[in-house]
Formats: C-alpha cells, structure tokens, sequence
C-alpha cells in the first residue's frame, strides 16, 4: 500500500457533527446561574438543621454515608478504620473495608494484618475461609501464602482470591471465626487455624511471643519482625502443614502461570504487528507466524498500473543519489516482471485479454482469486506457503499442476525477495540486505493474511 | 451529514481578533461564537482520538471550559494559531481519559490487537468501519500524532507543542503510525 493510498483509505473515515445544542450547554456550564440569596430565615433554618444533625451524629442516630477503601500494602502500613479500629498491615497484606457508622466490615483477602478495635457495634473481618467477629480486642490475622486462580491472576479483585489458611491470633478480649463448617472461640492467648473446607480448628494456646499483646498498633509497627520469619519459627503442626499445602499448591499455580503468560505473550506479539518484524525473520519467527497462519509480506511499490516511486523512503533509507536511481530502477523492472507475470495467469484464468491490457497488478490479482478460486482456497494457499518459509512443509515440485490462482499468489508472495535480488545485483547483496532490514522491512507496502479455516 | 477526513477546519480562518479579545474578557457572546467555530474540530479530533463515545460530548465541553478558563494567557501572535491552542488542549485532556481509562482497565485482560486480513477487510461493511477500527488500535502516542498530522492538518512543530516532544519524536510517531495502519489495513488484496 502506497502512501497516497494509505491517505485515500483514511479520507474514508468520517466522523459525526457536533450534538445540537452542544454551545447551549458549554455556555450554561460556563455561566451558570447564579444561586438564590439567602434570606435571614433561610440561614437560621440552616443553622438548626445543622445543629439537630450534629446532635444526631453524637448520638449515632445520624445516617452517615459508609466510607469505603482499599489497601494492598507495599511496607507495614496502618490504617485507620473508622473511629473504632487501627489496622497495622503488613508488607503484602489486601485489605478493603467499608465502614458505615460504628460498624465495620473488612476483607482481608491475603497477608497479616494486627488490628486494635474498640469496643462497640459489629466489627468484622472476612477472610477467605472464614469470618472473624469481634467487639473489642486486639488480634491478629494472617491469610497465609495463596492459590491465584489463572484467571484472577491477570487482574480481578482481591477478595475472589483462593485462600491457603488463615491464622488468627488473639491478644486481648474475645473473638468469634466462623464459617460455613462451623464456629470457635478464641480468648486472648489463644489461636485458631482455619483451613479450605474445614471448620475452624479448636483454640490452642499461641506461643508466648505471638500471644503477647503490643502496646498499640505504633509499638507494633516499631517491631522489626517479618510475619513470614516470625510466623514460621513458630508455627505449631497443623499451621505448618497449612503452610506446606497451600505454598505447594501456589509453586503449581506458579507453574501453569508462567506457561500461560508464555502463550498470552506469544499471541500478543503476533497480534501486534508493529512489535514485530517483516525482516530479517528468524526461523523461530517464521515458526511462529506460521501456527498462527500469519504470511507476513513486505514489497516495493508495485501494485499499481504505474510503478511506484522511491518517494519519502529514499530519506528513511538512507539512499544516495546513484543508490536511489537504482532502487528506482528495481521497482520498476519488478513491477514490470509483476505485471507480465499475472497478466499471462490472468488470461488463463478468465480468458479476458483487453482486461489484462488495462488492469492494475493488483486488480489482476483479486480478480484472479475470485474467478479462479475461493476465497478459502486463497488462505490455505497463503498457510501453505507460511509453512514452507518455516520448513514445515516441502514447497510445491517446479513441475506441480498448480491452480492459476495458486501461481498468481504464490508469484505475489515472491515479490519482497525477488526486489531484493534485484538490488543485491546492482548495490550487492550486503547493501541490499541492510536497506530491507532498515526499518525491519520494505517500508512501501506490508501485509499481514491472517487466519486458519478454524478462525 | 458527517465531516470529512481532512476537513477543512484547518485552512479555515481563525476568529477574528476582536471577537477573540472580547472571549478574553469572557464576554458570553464571543465565547459562543468561539465554541461554534471550533466545536467541530473539537469533536472530530476526540471521536477519532477515543472513538464513539458519549465521553466525547464530556471531553468537548471540558476543552472549551479550559479554553475560557486559559484564553487570558494564549498569545495571539505566538507560535501557535487558536485552533491549534484549542485542538492541544483538546489532545491533552483526551490523552489524560485514556490514561485513566488505561488505569482503570490495567486488570483486563488486553482486546486482542487488530490484524486486518484481506478476507476480514472485505467482511466489513466499508473502508471507514476498517479505518476507524485501524485508528482506534493505534497505540498512544502514535494515535494524537495521526490524527493532528492526518485530520487536522497540523505541522509536526504544532504536534510536537501539542504532545509535549521534540519535531523528531512527532515526525517519528507520525511515521510509525502510518506504517501500522499500513500494516492493519493490508496489502488491499481484496
């Protein structure tokens, strides 16, 4: 495709008027009427309605808003959690929570976080594998190590993660963990295990290093302690043997991720045309081009009834004066040698001899596809000769009863290499090789033919 | 009736400078003169830019809004023309929507890229159905660059104000992008 074809296909891209009425509306937003004054009644009005709501507010019957967020902590982070909880979140720990009044509710999807709630409403923490609810203590969860869904992994909400185990750790008061097996609970000191599909696991006592309550979160937070170097140390049996299983089943996750975003890459890199080379291709390139059924062709200027020019490319390629005469030159004994080519496969094909007087190469050729085969023949022609620039299928014998439709796109498929034989006559194959490679291609035209009969 | 591809709001001549000193003092009718002579510009540059959209209407309305807001600081005989002062902020609020809308959706899985095939060109109902989905797959910054150089006629010093980089830097996007519309749109067998 030329550039001044490309120019004309872009011309076609038309775009709708302005909405009516769109300068009314930039003007209303740009000037917008000016609000009533307030008399002196409406401002003590105001004022009672301000004072009944702040009285409201001290009682807690005043309908707040819920406040919501997210964390997904980078160091050992501590939030505040509406005016009852200080969460103190470890290096890797999600957490999202929303807090609507004095009640609270947070998803603690992955990692250790400390928490120090006041007594007063609900205060929940929901885990993957369970519930822990409290009315005013201190106590730790750890969502240990984690199986990501391949799906979850490229991106979806921390809550629908699959957990491993959840650790939870009471330092003061009580709390309750549930979940749909069943429920326990767990005083100060103690601790409880929640595993995949189990019901909590009985309180056991913690050992006394976990078991003894920080001060505050901020003495917490001084701590220089790891949860994972911590934890491990002196983590009881069936702690560990949670730990096993689930960082076990995260080395598979791991495993099959890393096989996926292969292949996702793999995709993306033949799905982007620009990331990719025409030339030089490499044979694992050409592999790959060829299992997707990609042909990628690049060509001189020589699809047109006049040969192109060297135009604006003689610039990015560098040329000289004498270099540029004869990149010329090679254009036009290529389009010649085109033209000849198809003209002779077109009169075989249709019989139509003024037509191939006075057709474009490229005419000739779309005209030759459809009376001379289908649309489906054409792309098993163009896998196949993917395939054989891979070596993954022997070419056609010279002497092969070809399709004229066959030849015809077999004969335009040669075009790119036979232009750089052409010039590797005139400049030598080194010169020639290095302007195709330039910029990774002959820049007049590029085509991609993508698709299997399966697509 | 739809405005063409390179239109010609770009050769067309800029507001007057009287009705632009009094959009300077912010006088109501010489804002709304203003917004009328550019408004289609405006909107061909953010539907090409973001495609069809009912943020395009947001993102025309919030250009003009910082055009009343700057006009004070635009030179009338600096480098820039009005249009292309307009059409920059413009580029830069609708670069900043798709950096959000890229903020938003870094999580999803990526549209797969569009590669053309003759046989899928033919299978679309027109050229322009090809070409706005061709654009549209341009990555930023190659899309602003096209479609300033291509829809608006800008000169490459006017994209490189626009998108804050060097002559060079826009030639070369320019380039890029028309090499892979070339790519996506194909030989043009069909």
């Amino acid at each position: 495709m030329t550039e001044d074809e490309l120019d004309q296909i872009l011309e076609t891209y038309e775009v709708p008027e302005p909405p009516a009425g769109f300068a009314d509306r930039v003007m209303a937003a740009a000037h917008p009427r000016p609000a009533r004054r307030w008399s002196a009644t409406s401002w003590g009005v105001l004022a009672a309605a301000a004072v009944l709501a702040l009285a409201l507010a001290l009682v807690g019957l005043w309908p707040t808003r819920p406040v919501t967020g997210a964390l997904h902590a980078r160091r050992r982070t501590e939030v505040t959690l509406g005016a009852r909880g200080v969460a103190v979140a470890e290096n890797g720990a999600r957490l999202r929570w929303t807090v609507d009044g004095t009640r609270a509710e947070i998803e603690q999807s992955e990692g250790d976080v400390f928490y120090r709630v006041s007594p007063g409403q609900p205060f929940v923490v929901r885990t993957p594998e369970g519930d822990v609810r409290v009315r005013g203590t201190c106590f730790r969860v750890e969502v240990l190590e984690m199986n990501v869904s391949p799906q979850l992994f490229a991106g979806a909400a921390a809550g629908a993660l699959v957990a491993g185990a959840v650790v939870v750790s009471v330092y003061e008061g009580e709390v309750a963990v549930q979940n749909e097996h069943g429920e326990v609970s767990v005083e100060a000191g103690e601790r409880s295990v929640i595993e995949p599909s189990r019901a909590p696991s009985e309180p056991s006592d913690a050992p006394a290093s976990l078991a003894r309550r920080p001060r505050d979160p901020q003495t917490e937070a001084a701590r220089d302690e790891t949860p994972a170097t911590r934890g491990i140390d002196e983590m009881d049996a069936p702690a560990l043997r949670a730990r096993l299983r689930s960082v076990a089943a995260r080395s598979r996750e791991r495993a099959h991720e890393v096989e996926r975003l292969r292949g996702l890459l793999d995709d993306a890199e033949l799905a982007d045309p620009g990331r990719s080379r025409f030339f030089p291709a490499s044979p694992a390139d050409l592999r790959r081009w060829a299992d997707a059924c990609q042909l990628r062709l690049d060509q001189p200027p020589v699809m047109g009834i006049e040969p192109g020019r060297v135009g604006e490319h003689a610039e990015t390629l560098e040329l000289d004066p004498a270099e540029a005469r004869a990149v010329q030159d090679a254009i036009e004994r290529a389009h010649s040698s085109l033209t000849e080519d198809l003209r002779a496969l077109y009169v075989e094909a249709t019989g139509d001899v003024d037509g191939a007087a006075a057709l474009s190469p490229r005419a000739m050729l779309a005209e030759i596809r459809d009376k001379a085969g289908t649309a489906e023949q054409h792309r098993n022609v163009m896998h196949r000769i993917a395939r054989e620039r891979a070596g993954l299928e022997r070419p056609p014998p010279a002497d092969a009863e070809l399709s004229p439709s066959e030849r015809a796109v077999r004969r335009y498929a040669r075009v790119g290499d036979e232009f750089q034989e052409r010039l590797a006559r005139a400049l030598g194959p080194e010169r020639a090789r290095e302007l195709r490679a330039r910029d990774e291609g002959w820049p007049w035209a590029r085509s991609i033919f993508a698709g299997c009969d399966d697509d | 009736m739809a405005a063409r591809a390179r239109s010609p709001d770009g050769a067309r001549e800029e507001v007057d400078d009287l009705t632009l000193e009094r959009a300077r003092r912010g006088e109501p009718e010489a804002q709304r003169a203003l917004v009328e002579r550019y408004q289609r510009p405006v909107f061909a540059l953010l539907h090409r830019y973001r495609g069809p959209s009912a943020e395009v209407e947001d993102l025309a309305q919030e250009t003009f809004l910082r055009v009343f807001r700057e006009l004070p600081s635009f030179r009338p005989r600096g480098r820039a023309r009005l249009s292309t002062w307009i059409l920059t902020i413009a580029t830069r609020l609708a670069i900043d929507a798709q950096r959000r809308a890229d903020v938003r959706s870094r999580h999803e899985p990526d549209p797969p890229a569009a590669v053309v095939s003759p046989e899928r060109l033919v299978e679309r109902k027109s050229a322009a159905a090809a070409v706005a989905a061709a654009v549209s797959d341009l990555p930023e910054p190659f899309r602003a660059a096209l479609v300033l150089r291509v829809y608006h006629d800008r000169s490459y010093r006017e994209i490189a104000d626009a998108m804050e980089c060097d002559v060079g830097t826009a030639k070369s996007r320019v380039s890029r992008a028309r090499r892979r519309l070339r790519e996506a749109l194909g030989e043009g067998m069909a």
